[in-house]
């Protein structure tokens, strides 16, 4: 097993296209995918991920590195000095500046995240996407999401009849 | 690549999720589909009525998978709770919605009202049936006039109808609730309309010389039977259980009140035991004057206890074991209403009890307030000129359901061809005394 310093362990991800990413194993095990496989010794020093490219992979990475416990922004052990209600508004105010992204990003971390099963970039992806559906009107959902409809005139009016209520 | 190690691909640590069983089948570099992202997605929207129906008019296939039985199974089991969507209460052989949510998420009055069908009976006084509890989706209705039971799923619109054990049907008035028998580890009751369910009733009936008892009989629709009768070892001095309010489920069992002529007591249906027990005095005096004050609640550590109103002063009451081990009331908590619901009040009683958010529900003059018991925080809900008894219905409406809602304003009219006129045979099963006992499926008709 590789070992970066003194008492850490270190797992080797790498994506399918090519790239290597060393990181520590709480920080990889952020994702419950491959927690199990640590536990489950199904994972030596390193861990192909398929479907996941280097970018996203990297700032996947960002995110379980900034969101590992004890560990704070710059990677020193923050939570032994900061009081933990402003570990937590840091960490809000990071993850708003980190979910900053285009569109198709969003959707690729989103993706990662499902696979990858880390709950909390799961939540913090979809969010926007939330907003966007419990907020908006059908049409801006929509364009919003790049979703054609494709149902007949007259289909949409029956399913609109039906719950006529939920769209008033 | 790090010396000495051989890459392994991730694999998938169980088949349940469609997103991994998909990826691990996929050659490495195959995205996750758009449709499990959108799973994801849906997943996390908040468990308000018109939330899946209008994610649903988007398109076809977000239609589609808003339907999804395994996408509804996952959704009520993140979600653990269903908002209260509103009131039932009984109006003239009616079984009347009031909505209390804000637009959109307000299902309307005439989508979850229901008309009960006393057997042709018109007139509306004196009533035919009572309302006696609404629990996990499911209204529970005993037909006086006909001497059956009914339990209705609003959202469904489903209807099922049982003759009443004898004991219960004839004359002696019965009291029950309905609740959901899932058995599963997994179900939280947010959308039990598939589960199956039980019929709790209870009555007391005297035996001469002053020597009163309580009995109880349960349904299971597993089973299709009614269950042996189950009698309280203790006797009473008279009394009857309390018709004006419904049963509270706190722990695993159900409590209802008992009416003496000096006293209340409780009276307990352990669910788990199938037994029955007239387990504890009330330590009120005044019994008729303070009937419409008090409601039987879940006590802070998960037991029994009662709210007390004396406006503004609302007391709470824990059913507890003292040092000797003996089950004693402990001194209430006591909360000011007035600061937290700022109004003087004319008239004041206690109106309902909604368990899934341990609230009580209070009527000051014509409004009708929800205060949550633990917070203190409260919200009108309604108005109302008339002091009903509510059953608070709570439930996740979702698109599963919405597909197959049946309202009043669906309803085929009983002139309609497409409604039977003989049901179809149901599974007859029989009870001890060797007696078929059935709940079968009735047609729905429209309102008048």
């Amino acid at each position: 097993m590789a070992t970066r310093e003194a008492g850490k362990k270190m797992i080797m991800l790498k994506s399918p296209d090519g790239m290597e990413f060393e990181v520590e194993e709480a920080v990889a095990m952020e994702s419950q995918t491959i927690r199990k496989m640590i536990e489950d010794d199904c994972a030596d020093t390193a861990i192909l991920i398929p479907n996941i490219n280097s970018k996203i992979l990297s700032r996947v990475i960002e995110y379980c590195n900034k969101h590992v416990p004890t560990t704070g922004a710059t990677g020193a052990a923050a939570s032994d000095t900061v009081a933990p209600a402003a570990l937590a508004e840091d960490l809000k105010i990071w993850d708003a500046e980190f979910i900053k992204v285009n569109r198709a990003t969003r959707f690729n971390l989103i993706q990662a995240a499902s696979y990858l099963n880390i709950k909390g970039l799961l939540d913090l992806t979809s969010q926007t996407t939330i907003d966007t559906i419990s907020d908006n009107s059908l049409e801006e959902i929509r364009s919003f999401l790049s979703t054609k409809n494709d149902y007949l005139p007259e289909e949409e009016q029956t399913i609109r009849r039906e719950n006529q209520w939920a769209f008033q | 690549m790090a010396a000495g190690g051989g890459v392994r691909s991730i694999m998938s640590e169980d088949g349940d999720e469609p997103a991994r069983r998909r990826l691990r089948s996929a050659p490495a570099g195959a995205p996750p589909s758009g449709g499990d992202i959108l799973w994801e997605i849906f997943l996390r929207l908040p468990a308000l009525p018109s939330t899946l129906p209008r994610v649903s008019l988007v398109c076809n296939r977000w239609r589609r998978l808003a339907a999804d039985s395994g996408f509804l199974l996952r959704f009520r089991s993140r979600h653990q709770k269903a908002p209260l969507l509103g009131l039932f209460k009984e109006y003239g052989g009616w079984v009347s919605f009031t909505p209390v949510l804000a637009r959109p998420d307000r299902v309307p009055r005439q989508r979850l009202s229901m008309r009960i069908d006393y057997g042709g009976a018109t007139d509306s006084y004196p009533y035919h049936g009572t309302l006696l509890g609404c629990r996990h989706g499911r209204v529970l209705v005993v037909d006086h006039r006909r001497r059956e039971a009914l339990v209705c799923d609003p959202v469904t619109g489903d209807q099922r109808r049982g003759a009443l054990p004898p004991e219960f049907g004839s004359g002696n008035m019965a009291h029950g609730a309905v609740l959901c028998a899932d058995g599963d580890p997994g179900h939280v009751h947010v959308g039990c309309h598939s589960s199956p369910f039980k019929v709790v009733l209870v009555q007391t009936f005297s035996r001469g010389n002053y020597d009163s008892r309580a009995r109880a009989r349960v349904y299971s629709s597993e089973t299709s039977m009614w269950g042996n009768l189950i009698s309280a070892p203790e006797r009473l001095e008279g009394g009857y259980v309390d018709f004006s309010r419904p049963s509270t489920l706190a722990g695993n069992s159900l409590y209802w009140w008992i009416h003496g002529s000096y006293d209340m007591e409780l009276l307990e249906f352990d669910i788990g035991r199938q037994s029955l027990a007239v387990i504890q005095k009330l330590p009120v005096r005044d019994i008729q004057k303070s009937k419409s004050f008090i409601h039987i609640i879940r006590a802070e550590d998960g037991g029994v206890g009662f709210a007390m109103l004396s406006y503004p002063s609302l007391q709470m009451w824990d059913l507890k074991a003292d040092g000797d081990g003996a089950a004693t009331w402990f001194p209430p908590n006591t909360v000011n209403l007035e600061l937290v619901l700022n109004m003087r009040a004319a008239e004041t009683a206690i109106v309902g009890y909604v368990e899934d958010d341990d609230a009580i529900l209070i009527k000051l003059n014509n409004d009708v307030f929800m205060v949550q018991l633990e917070s203190v925080e409260s919200r009108k809900l309604c108005e109302s000129i008339v002091r009903h008894q509510y059953h608070p219905f709570t439930s996740l409406y979702s698109s599963g359901e919405f597909g197959r809602c049946r309202g009043l304003d669906s309803m085929p009219s009983p002139a309609d061809p497409a409604i039977p006129t003989s049901i179809a045979a149901p599974p007859v099963m029989k009870a001890p005394e060797q007696r078929a006992w059935t709940f079968q499926h009735v047609p729905r008709k429209r309102r008048s």
